[in-house]
């Protein structure tokens, strides 16, 4: 097993830049997510790790070796694809045996390495099968034991989920993460699911139109998103964004006026010397309802979701707002309510997008 | 066929029956000619509706046997054939690949090159072949009758419209899996067009079996005639109003191949004619 290390990676298809500059580290054994919308450059990245397609610039570094001018095939990489990319020709036995014949593996060997990855993936029966006899959660099990019979340094996975139903990515979810922990082995994970993200990264790599936005542990992501761009794309519902008309200083901290006049007092300080906010980003359930809250709505849609219900509002500027009350709520369409904001948990953005955080609570 | 339904539209009942008379249109004839292979010549002199009564005879068939050199001329088709179709699928399976999945310089005016090879026929080259063939002194050999069949445009067409539908994913992985171009062409590529490769085996067979002109010009000696150009030299030496059961039993001769081949391949012959290049 072995660290990964993107230095100044870029790409360019023709005229078109889909990757700039792109740099990160992945340590030995970590499991590292990219995460961003579809087109923002993630899968782009992961096969140039993989050899699939060549570097524009940069270089890439498995260990203490640098990979990027190695055939695919020499880079120490497993990779299982989005569709499986499973030899339909070929049983289910020689789909894993593949990769090792080709490199001139003795045959006990081979076939002692499938029967460790058909038993931790638990395929033994489906061995002599074809491919289009398999179900879709059963193909996914046998691309990952191509990968592992392979014995990689490191794991790429591409959107290996996505084709297959709610509960089954579910299970999958937690059977990979657990694969990771049996393996040790470092894991770099492509997905556009932020619960995917969320649920398996030790690492998670937030991407947008080809450049890295933030890198880091999935709660510090969650939690200190570096940009406007990282707090809309993390967290289910969306963060809410306020525009700011004006700010002010209390006593030390950022104070903001909004377009209806409420004033929202925060804990962004103001001695820090960064540039005002332009927004005030809050999540749906760092809120609380009060008459005298500052923030003024009007609730459109109330959806009660048993374990707690989710308003869908408007502030009087036509701002969407979604907060998240307990579940027996008795909140009406057409309510209007008061929301105050924790404090604490009140992030600014300024016109560049940039987030400025509040001090953490004492 | 499907059981007529009183229910089902005018217009699908009324196909039906145009089916069923285009089919009759088209089989009657060989049936005729069937009919006509057994019957004696004698006979026949009488009027061509005897073919519906008895007496029934296979001399019209031993007397081809015998009075020919059938047995080479079949054993000629078959080599040509045979060997044509083989060099065909490995010349069209190879270039077709180099054109799906290889990138070098000059790749697409290439291809556009090899494509305009569609448009010109076979009878504008004849000549200059024949001189080119009678230079290299290949007539009336194998070689001679096989080569200027073996570059097809429509096979490297064929053949690289499908690599070109094949998931390039499953190449990915077999180059992760350490498989250099070759054995990716030869251990998953390869395997996965089998279906596209059994098109064009088809045509090309029924191309060389049926072929008149090429083996007319270069095959001049009887013992390289190929099935065509026997029959249609035997046919020459017999007055054809008393021999004609003996050239029905020909036209069995010259078919039954063909109708064999039909019987075995019948899927893929119909996938191959409706244009769904076996998918």
């Amino acid at each position: 097993m072995a660290a990964v290390d993107l230095r100044g990676l870029s790409k360019a298809f023709g005229l078109v830049k889909v990757l700039h500059d792109v740099s990160v580290d992945i340590g030995d054994g970590e499991f590292a997510v990219l995460l961003g919308p579809s087109g923002c450059g993630k899968t782009t990245l992961l096969r140039l790790i993989a050899g699939l397609e060549t570097l524009s610039d940069g270089e890439i570094r498995i260990g203490d070796e640098r990979i990027d001018q190695l055939q695919p095939g020499q880079r120490g990489i497993a990779m299982v694809f989005q569709s499986y990319a499973l030899y339909p020709h070929m049983s289910v036995r020689a789909n894993l045996a593949y990769g090792l014949k080709n490199i001139g593996t003795p045959a006990n060997v081979i076939a002692q390495r499938i029967d460790q990855a058909a038993t931790i993936l638990e395929i033994e029966q489906l061995l002599d099968r074809k491919p289009h006899q398999l179900s879709g959660g059963q193909r996914q099990r046998v691309a990952i034991g191509r990968a592992i019979t392979k014995s990689p340094k490191v794991f790429l996975f591409d959107e290996p989920l996505s084709n297959l139903d709610a509960a089954l990515r579910a299970r999958t979810r937690v059977e990979i993460s657990k694969l990771h922990q049996q393996l040790g082995a470092t894991m770099i994970f492509v997905t556009h699911d932020q619960v995917e993200a969320m649920t398996m990264a030790s690492k998670i790599v937030v991407m947008n139109a080809g450049r890295v936005e933030q890198v880091g542990p999935p709660l510090e992501v969650y939690r200190h998103p570096a940009t406007r761009f990282v707090a809309a794309f993390i967290g289910t519902p969306q963060m809410n964004f306020v525009p700011v008309n004006q700010t002010s200083e209390n006593g030390g901290w950022l104070q903001a006026t909004l377009k209806d006049g409420a004033r929202l007092d925060t804990r962004i300080a103001t001695s820090a010397g960064h540039a005002s906010p332009v927004e005030l980003g809050f999540r749906p359930d760092e809120v609380a309802v009060d008459p005298d809250g500052a923030l003024k709505i009007e609730v459109e849609v109330v959806e009660r979701l048993g374990d707690r219900t989710l308003v869908y509002a408007h502030l009087s500027d036509g701002t969407p707002i979604i907060y998240q009350d307990h579940s027996d709520s008795q909140v009406q369409r057409g309510d209007r309510v008061g929301l105050r904001p924790h404090l604490h948990k009140l992030i600014g953005f300024d016109g560049s997008g940039k987030a400025l955080h509040p001090e953490l609570a004492a | 066929m499907a059981k007529l339904d009183p229910q089902e539209p005018v217009f699908s009942r009324l196909s039906y029956w145009l089916v069923i008379a285009l089919s009759l249109c088209w089989l009657i004839p060989l049936f005729w000619v069937l009919g006509l292979s057994f019957k004696p010549n004698e006979e026949l002199s009488y009027g061509l509706g005897t073919v519906f009564r008895a007496p029934y005879t296979l001399d019209n068939y031993s007397d081809l046997i015998r009075s020919s050199q059938l047995g080479r001329w079949i054993l000629n088709s078959v080599v040509v054939s045979i060997i044509q179709t083989v060099l065909v699928l490995i010349i069209c399976s190879i270039a077709g690949y180099g054109f799906a999945r290889l990138e070098f310089p000059g790749r697409r005016a290439l291809f556009v090159f090899v494509l305009i090879g569609l448009a010109i026929p076979r009878q504008a080259i004849i000549i200059p072949l024949h001189a080119m063939f009678v230079d290299l002194d290949l007539h009336n050999t194998y070689t001679g009758l096989i080569l200027p069949h073996l570059g097809t445009p429509f096979g490297v067409f064929l053949m690289a419209s499908y690599f070109r539908a094949l998931p390039r994913e499953l190449e990915e992985a077999a180059a992760l899996d350490n498989a250099s171009r070759w054995k990716i062409f030869l251990t998953i590529a390869l395997p996965l067009s089998v279906p596209a490769q059994i098109t064009l085996a088809i045509f090309t067979f029924l191309d060389a079996w049926n072929d008149y002109l090429w083996p007319l010009i270069s095959a001049t000696r009887p013992e390289m005639y190929t099935l065509t150009i026997g029959l249609a030299a035997t046919q020459t030496n017999f007055d054809q109003s008393e021999g004609i059961g003996y050239l029905m039993a020909q036209a069995v001769f010259a078919g039954l191949p063909m109708l064999i081949l039909y019987l075995i391949f019948q899927k893929y012959v119909l996938r191959a004619v409706a244009g769904a290049g076996g998918r």
